[in-house]
């Protein structure tokens, strides 16, 4: 898990244009979107999409769905290690 | 009617920002402190997006009442990058980011967004007079009693749009050019010692230097401007300057101006004008590829 | 001063012309189909129903005449409406202003295919006509219009203001008569684009319905004739009285839960007209069918019309989302609507949605009394703009 943990963080930062975060900025715990963590929005969260798909093999359709699987870094390896098909 | 006054010109070209005429240390973070905000911002975005912000600064965002942007073939760097990953991608798991900043409005709207201004905002896209038709939206914006009208010009070489254009002659005059303008336009305050716009007056298809000395003849007559008086800020090639200035017989000798060619350069032109005539009344004639024309009139108060 | 509407032009997946665009929404006949252009997507879109050859023929060109689709569909829309209105381009000062979201981009996406090999490959035709002024410019050759000519370009707001630039240069004497509106071709550009930003319903739009999944894209053009009332030799169909562009200033796609842009656009137009909510017979909503776009469109309008919402509903499930065609094409539907008395049906509306409390009309109606229409569209960027189309007191 903390293994996928760091590897989703890189890939985060990579995605997302996240100038100037580092992996050690990113609480896996911390909330993704909203106020008091990254900040991410509406646009990152289907970059997220692409990136569980192409990476991971997981398919979502409907990004409302992704609202609980995208609140952590934590949360995310979670679902993954869950549903990961490659 | 109220002259309409140009408070401030920005402008930014190869990293070199200038206020006023005046350079100015530069750092677009600095600008823009929110890396979030920065992230997903092309070359042009960030280009005209500081420019923007630059001109902006000293105005209190709800005494902004519009907000009006030019350009010739927008963010061409994102529409490259979108059109590319289709074909790569063979239409499959595209990154949205790239189609969104594609979008003509993408600088005049971050530039509401990072200073929420809900005021007006509209982008004009036609070709050589992209500029012209934003200058005469927002000195219409002054006339009709806006306050503080954001006008602003941008364009961007890229790699590919550099090669089409190569191959479609229109660099056989001169070299490609790129840049970003800004301009804040509102109602005179007299006795400021301003740049205020006249006149503006745009054609399309070919002129003759005859047909062009008409309408600046014409031009100069309905504002009470003895023609041979204005000072010439000469956007166009050196033969039309030439022979416009003997047709006109003026007095001052044209400021040469056009180095480069790319859309939305009499935006350039504007800002060298206020900088750099001192006359009573000046004009800029500028054209593009021989297509598209323009006469700007610019007085001072 | 007033603006007179003295002309009308539409081409849309429901019809060629004007009447044939009001029979398919009489009859309740949308442009849906899988798109017949290449794609991968599995998406109803609407076009056009006519190769362009056949679009040639139909206005009299040579079938040679090398046209962007959005260029044809601007000119085949701005002749009917300048034929429309009578005017003779040569007599007074006419004015066109045009819009579009991607110009060229049908034949640019060709061009692009062998460009992306070598730059020196690719042919140059297919890449002239990119910039979104070269279907003004060419619609302005067939029109024989030799005065101002100026493009918009703020997504899918875009031909709302330019209609509101015309009639502000009609206001300020910079024009006799002004032809604007908008023009879009579909391509794989904009198709994919929404695709990736994941709002396109893989099945027909149900704008304001409570399961509604996004937006279908169509294509097509819309241009209005406008003049000063004074000026006007036939009778015209309606008068704008009221228009303005606001921006919500919250997201660079979404629109924001309260509404405030689509609040400060419609609001303003009705003050620039004079006009109270209650003065409001009919909106033609944006209502693209994206579940964000109805619901904060709706709570603006809640927030001005409160619990005396006008009869309000949106075509889109008829022609589609056409881009910067978008509010040339429901501008004439405005019009025809204050002139007949229309009201538009909302297809596939059942279910109304808790968090709108809304319904939209679902039947074609005729012979109302409406005094005033308010017409939205709203765009990426934040771009909102409403125009307001009366009756001739």
């Amino acid at each position: 898990m903390e293994e996928l943990i760091e590897k989703l963080k890189g890939e985060l930062i990579a995605e997302l244009n996240l100038e100037e975060t580092t992996p050690a900025d990113i609480d896996a715990e911390a909330p993704l979107f909203g106020d008091g963590g990254l900040g991410l929005d509406s646009i990152d969260a289907l970059e997220i999409i692409l990136i569980l798909e192409r990476n991971y093999g997981i398919k979502i359709e409907n990004p409302a769905q992704g609202k609980e699987i995208f609140y952590s870094v934590k949360t995310l390896a979670e679902y993954i290690t869950a549903n990961q098909k490659k | 009617m109220k002259p309409i006054t140009i408070t401030k010109s920005c402008q930014l070209k190869a990293d070199v920002l200038t206020v006023n005429g005046c350079e100015e240390p530069f750092d677009f973070k600095e600008l823009v402190a929110d890396a979030s905000l920065r992230r997903r911002m092309s070359r042009i975005v960030k280009m005209g997006v500081a420019c923007g912000l630059k001109c902006a600064e000293d105005l209190p965002s709800d005494s902004i009442d519009g907000i009006v942007t030019a350009t010739g073939l927008g963010c061409l760097g994102d529409t490259e990058k979108f059109m590319e990953s289709i074909v790569v991608n063979n239409e499959r798991l595209l990154n949205p980011t790239p189609f969104i900043q594609s979008t003509f409005n993408t600088i005049g709207g971050q530039i509401a967004l990072l200073r929420g201004i809900h005021s007006y905002n509209v982008t004009y896209v036609h070709r050589g007079l992209s500029f012209e038709s934003a200058l005469i939206d927002a000195a219409m914006q002054v006339a009709e009693g806006r306050r503080n009208i954001l006008l602003g010009a941008v364009d961007e070489i890229t790699a590919s749009s550099a090669d089409i254009q190569r191959r479609l002659g229109m660099t056989r005059d001169y070299e490609l050019g790129e840049g970003a303008n800004f301009f804040v336009l509102n109602a005179a305050t007299p006795g400021s010692n301003q740049t205020t716009v006249v006149d503006i007056d745009t054609r399309s298809g070919k002129l003759t230097d005859d047909e062009l000395s008409k309408l600046i003849i014409e031009m100069a007559k309905r504002n009470g401007i003895n023609a041979s008086d204005l000072c010439v800020v000469a956007n166009c090639n050196a033969a039309t300057t030439d022979s416009v200035a003997n047709r006109l017989s003026l007095k001052n000798k044209p400021l040469p101006f056009k180095t480069c060619e790319y859309h939305t350069l009499s935006a350039q032109a504007l800002d060298f004008a206020i900088n750099n005539s001192t006359a009573n009344n000046t004009l800029i004639i500028s054209d593009y590829q021989g297509i598209n024309h323009s006469l700007i009139l610019l007085g001072r108060i | 001063m007033k603006i007179a509407v003295t002309g009308l032009g539409a081409v849309s997946g429901i019809g060629l012309d004007v009447d044939e665009n009001i029979d398919a929404l009489k009859h309740k006949r949308h442009g849906m189909e899988k798109p017949h252009f290449f794609t991968h997507l599995d998406v109803p879109v609407s076009e056009v129903k006519v190769p362009n050859v056949t679009l040639l023929e139909y206005l009299g060109y040579d079938y040679n005449f090398f046209l962007s689709r959005t260029a044809l569909f601007g000119i085949t829309a701005a002749r009917e409406a300048l034929s429309d209105s009578g005017i003779d381009v040569h007599k007074m000062r006419v004015g066109l202003i045009s819009s579009t979201s991607v110009g060229g981009m049908d034949l640019s996406e060709e061009f692009y295919y062998s460009f992306r090999e070598n730059h020196e490959h690719g042919r140059l035709r297919w890449v002239s006509q990119h910039d979104c002024g070269s279907s003004t410019e060419l619609i302005a050759k067939c029109l024989h219009i030799t005065g101002f000519r100026t493009t918009v370009s703020t997504a899918c707001s875009s031909a709302g203001n330019a209609i509101m630039l015309g009639a502000r240069m009609l206001k300020n004497n910079m024009l006799d008569a002004v032809i604007a509106g908008g023009t879009d071709a579909l391509c794989k550009f904009t198709l994919n684009g929404f695709n990736s930003l994941m709002i396109l319903d893989k099945e027909h739009c149900r704008p304001f319905d409570a399961t509604r999944a996004g937006l279908n894209l169509g294509e097509g053009a819309g241009y209005i004739v406008m003049q000063r009332l004074d000026d006007a030799k036939r009778e015209p169909y309606c008068l704008l009285t009221g228009y303005a562009n606001a921006n919500d200033a919250y997201h660079q796609t979404g629109c924001s839960p309260e509404g405030n842009g689509a609040y400060k656009s419609m609001s303003e137009a009705m003050a620039v007209a004079g006009l109270q909510p209650s003065d409001i017979d009919y909106i033609n909503v944006h209502g693209t069918a994206t579940p964000n776009n109805d619901l904060s469109e709706a709570t603006a309008i809640r927030r001005i019309f409160g619990d005396r919402v006008p009869p309000f509903s949106s075509v889109k499930a008829f022609i589609g989302h056409t881009l910067g065609a978008s509010e040339g094409i429901e501008a004439v539907y405005s019009a025809l609507s204050v002139k007949n008395g229309y009201i538009y049906p909302n297809l596939n509306f059942k279910l109304v949605d808790p968090n709108i409390g809304l319904s939209p009309e679902t039947e074609f109606a005729e012979g109302r009394n409406i005094r005033n229409v308010l017409s939205n569209a709203f765009g990426f960027g934040g771009n909102d703009t409403s125009l307001i189309f009366s009756k001739i007191d």
